[in-house]
């Protein structure tokens, strides 16, 4: 139903859009989500021509709508648009804001476009509100008549452009609601989102977006569950990172040591966390790898998922294969298999990866 | 009681504040007559204002004005050292330089103006025509004029310098002759400078058909040679006129204009020819053609006369009678009436077509197009840097000087210009206002951006900058008062004429300001409405109320 290709959009100092392909399929319900300022509004932007792509192509039927001659305003048609500030028409009642454009655009008479219009409005549950004014409704109720204005157009797809971004988190869950129907009834949805939970529980596909292409495209079950990438996984676990390399004997310990603190009180960890992060860091680093001397280069990761309170610490070290931890009588391999959840250990690709979880 | 009416006139606001007062002042005098202590309370501000009072408010107010000397001027001589009044672009200006030494200049615009302040004691005296003072001090009680001559004068009609006007000078001359030999000149005279108000008519040459029309322009407040009566252009200047034209069988337009600008329009062709009291002098002879003289005279200073004893009105009979003279004799209201109605036709076309072409002007100055939004840009800053009467002058005068087109026309085209300047920055202000996003929704649910811009952007717009568009409008109708300066007769023309006549300034500058503040405020009306029609929610209030 969409395709895109090698879509390219270049501001003079920023480029959302590298070079996005994707096709859409007629009911998709499709979630795109990704950290800010990834491209994921300028993609939506771009498919119904509110932004002009630098290069590439979308095509929507067949028709590509990036050709200088395209009939914008059919092709539009075609899409209905749900923005995050609504945009609804200030100077129309809600009924009037529902009722103009199929007047205007699509030729139904008053009572046509009255009639689906109240049915719309009971959809969305605002029926009762067809003759007030846009200013008198709250966020979410905004939001729902915007959705019931752009079906009013009866589009082939729908454009969510971060819907419930700007609504108290109260009102959240009634614009959800309503969308979730729609896909429920089969209407093809291309969601911008930030609300994860939604996006697995609704759409049949994710998009993850970052670094102005679609990094990974797959089922909810493929991009929550199993992420391919190491990108979508940090996002996916909104996980905070630090990253330390150490590659000399008589390495700054005390810098590192206060940077591991400060790391840990920016991320909200107890007192006892950040103490147990030093501690296996001294263990593992200072006491048996430095200790044994010829290691080379040490990459310390640490991984702080906020939603699940979890730290994992990532030790990657060079050399041949070295499980630290093979000495179980010494005090040091005690004392980390005192304070981890669990210890990993591999040898891959002549690297030594050691995982702890504290 | 005279002076009741007068002072009432200059200074209103004062003596109203000062009449309470001495109200209240009078009732603690008569407070020793118990018995009458009620009935003097009841009396009304008004009345209580007693001669004696009067007189110490004149008094009082009077000095502040006076010149340094307080001895009745009997000769010019006297004025020496003082301020002195003079009409601007008149031949008096230089004549002060040359026959008094050490005065100060005040400048004024007509002579209604010039006697108010030599009654109010701001000049000591002004100079002027002996036939117009002479006019002017049988009409005026409290003015006199010295008998001897400041200097002695040629008056004589103008003509531009062109071969046309040398000709037409020619056979003017020709008809001096003529009329000065057989004794018609001195039969006109003896109507114009005479007293008779009943034989000082003209009667308007009929024209044959095909004949050419003179373009005659004049200042009409130089009676008795030039001034209105009864809504007609008539004098002494004009009777000559007439007679000339009927017997070389031309046409007449009579257009009336400042003094300033009787030469301008000749130069430029505006006029065939231009009279009204006017001096022969070496510097007006450089721009114009002078005709010989059609009278000989001298011009003598007005000064004000403290003696002269009014006829004894009471203050109801004199506003009665002010207003009387004002608006009823020789039907002066109908002066008013046509003015006003020009006031409105200036004003709503401007109006109409400034706010048309300034949201024309307002879509170029936001086109993508950089030169078209250029010129619009510059277009409104020298619209917005040029004074409103400037341009209009430079339109009447310079741009349309050689056209035949009618002044209305001309002020129409100034204020729609002007006022399209100030619109279309409104607009665009009021357009910028509205949020992109409205526009966007408009073009992602299909409309095209005129479409978008139409039915979505612009009646939004509209409720912003609609309320600041009716004050400049209002504003817009105000500034319409300048255009008596080409030869419009709007309002404050027509209360300037009727003061040329009457010499007073409470009923006609009083009645105009009122005239003005009820048009502004029906048109401020109408306005509103439009604005309700634009608000959907008052619409809708108005709506359930009827219901």
């Amino acid at each position: 139903m969409i395709t895109i290709r090698g879509l390219k959009k270049e501001y003079p100092n920023i480029t959302p859009l590298r070079n996005v392909n994707a096709e859409i399929s007629k009911g998709d319900v499709i979630s795109v989500i990704g950290p800010s300022g990834t491209g994921k509004s300028t993609l939506l932007r771009c498919i119904n021509r509110l932004e002009t792509p630098t290069s590439g192509d979308i095509l929507i039927d067949g028709e590509n709508v990036c050709d200088k001659k395209a009939d914008l305003s059919r092709l539009r048609r075609k899409m209905g648009m749900v923005f995050q500030s609504f945009n609804l028409f200030g100077h129309m009642s809600i009924i009037e804001n529902l009722m103009c454009a199929p007047m205007d655009l699509l030729g139904k008479s008053k009572t046509q476009a009255y009639e689906r219009g109240m049915e719309l409005l009971q959809t969305v549950g605002l029926a009762a509100k067809a003759d007030s004014f846009p200013d008198e409704l709250s966020g979410g109720q905004k939001q729902r008549v915007a959705i019931a204005r752009a079906l009013a157009m009866e589009p082939e797809i729908l454009l969510f452009d971060e819907p419930t971004s700007a609504l108290d988190p109260t009102m959240v869950g009634e614009v959800l609601s309503v969308i979730k129907r729609l896909a429920d009834d089969g209407m093809t949805m291309l969601i911008v989102t930030h609300e994860m939970n939604f996006a697995k529980n609704v759409s049949n596909r994710v998009f993850y977006m970052d670094e102005g292409i679609i990094y990974e495209d797959g089922t909810p079950q493929q991009i929550f569950e199993n992420p391919q990438n190491e990108k979508t996984r940090i996002f996916i676990k909104q996980l905070k990172v630090l990253s330390e390399i150490i590659n000399q004997k008589n390495f700054d310990f005390p810098a590192i040591n206060s940077r591991l603190e400060v790391f840990g009180r920016r991320q909200m960890m107890s007192q006892k966390q950040i103490y147990r992060m030093q501690l296996v860091f001294e263990e593992v680093v200072l006491q048996k790898l430095i200790h044994k001397g010829s290691i080379g280069e040490i990459r310390m990761d640490i991984e702080h998922s906020e939603r699940e309170g979890s730290v994992n610490m990532i030790f990657e070290y060079n050399g041949e294969k070295y499980d630290l931890l093979g000495d179980e009588e010494e005090l040091a391999v005690i004392t980390l298999k005192g304070i981890a959840e669990s210890i990993e250990y591999k040898y891959e690709g002549k690297k030594n990866h050691l995982i702890l979880s504290i | 009681m005279k002076i009741i009416k007068k002072v009432m006139c200059f200074l209103l606001p004062v003596v109203v504040g000062l009449t309470l007062v001495g109200c209240a002042k009078r009732i603690t005098d008569v407070s020793q007559l118990a018995g009458q202590k009620i009935r003097v309370r009841t009396v009304s501000a008004l009345e209580a204002v007693t001669d004696e009072f009067i007189d110490n408010a004149q008094k009082e107010h009077r000095e502040p004005f006076t010149d340094t000397e307080k001895s009745e001027i009997i000769d010019i001589s006297q004025l020496n050292g003082r301020s002195i009044g003079v009409i601007t672009g008149t031949v008096f200006d230089v004549m002060i330089d040359d026959a008094f030494e050490n005065v100060r200049k005040e400048y004024f615009e007509s002579y209604p103006d010039l006697i108010i302040a030599l009654k109010q004691g701001k000049v000591s005296a002004f100079l002027t025509d002996e036939p117009v003072a002479r006019l002017l001090c049988f009409e005026q009680d409290g003015i006199r004029y010295l008998e001897k001559y400041v200097s002695r004068d040629d008056y004589a009609f103008m003509f531009p310098k062109t071969e046309n006007g040398a000709a037409l000078r020619d056979c003017f001359n020709e008809f001096l002759a003529e009329i000065r030999a057989n004794g018609t000149l001195n039969q006109i005279e003896d109507i114009w400078f005479g007293g008779g108000e009943s034989v000082k008519n003209v009667t308007y040459p009929v024209s044959p058909d095909g004949a050419e029309t003179l373009q005659f322009i004049t200042n009409s407040d130089a009676a008795p040679f030039c001034y209105v009566k009864n809504e007609k252009i008539v004098g002494y200047d004009i009777d000559i006129l007439c007679r000339f034209c009927e017997k070389y069988g031309y046409g007449l337009e009579i257009s009336d204009a400042a003094m300033a600008s009787l030469i301008p329009a000749l130069v430029t062709g505006k006029a065939d020819l231009a009279a009204g009291c006017i001096a022969v002098t070496e510097e007006r002879a450089e721009s114009v053609y002078f005709s010989d003289a059609n009278y000989e005279g001298g011009v003598v200073a007005v000064v004000a006369d403290e003696n002269t004893a009014g006829d004894q009105l009471g203050f109801f009979e004199g506003l009665k009678e002010s207003f009387y003279k004002n608006f009823i004799k020789e039907n002066r209201w109908k002066i008013l009436l046509s003015g006003l109605g020009i006031t409105v036709l200036i004003s709503v076309c401007s109006g109409i077509f400034g706010a048309v072409l300034g949201f024309g002007v307002c879509m170029l100055r936001r086109s993508q197009n950089k030169i078209l939004g250029g010129i619009a840009a510059v277009y409104i800053r020298i619209m917005q840097g040029t004074p409103i009467l400037v341009f209009l002058m430079i339109l009447y005068y310079v741009i349309f000087g050689k056209s035949d087109i009618s002044p209305v026309i001309v002020a129409i085209i100034g204020f729609s210009v002007n006022f399209s300047a100030y619109v279309s920055e409104i607009m665009r202000t009021g357009i910028e206002a509205v949020d992109k996003g409205q526009n966007e929704a408009a073009l992602a649910l299909g409309y095209t951006k005129t479409q978008s811009f139409f039915k979505i952007v612009f009646p939004q717009a509209a409720r912003h900058f609609l309320p600041v568009i009716k004050g400049e409008f209002i504003s817009l109708v105000k500034m319409t008062s300048i255009v008596g300066y080409i030869t419009i007769q709007d309002l404050t023309k027509a209360s300037d004429i009727i003061r040329s006549r009457t010499y007073e300034a409470f009923f006609p500058l009083i009645v105009t300001a009122v005239i003005y503040f009820v048009i502004s405020w029906l048109l401020t009306v109408a306005l509103s409405r439009i604005e309700i029609r634009l608000d959907p929610k008052k619409r809708q209030g108005q709506r359930k109320a009827a219901d």
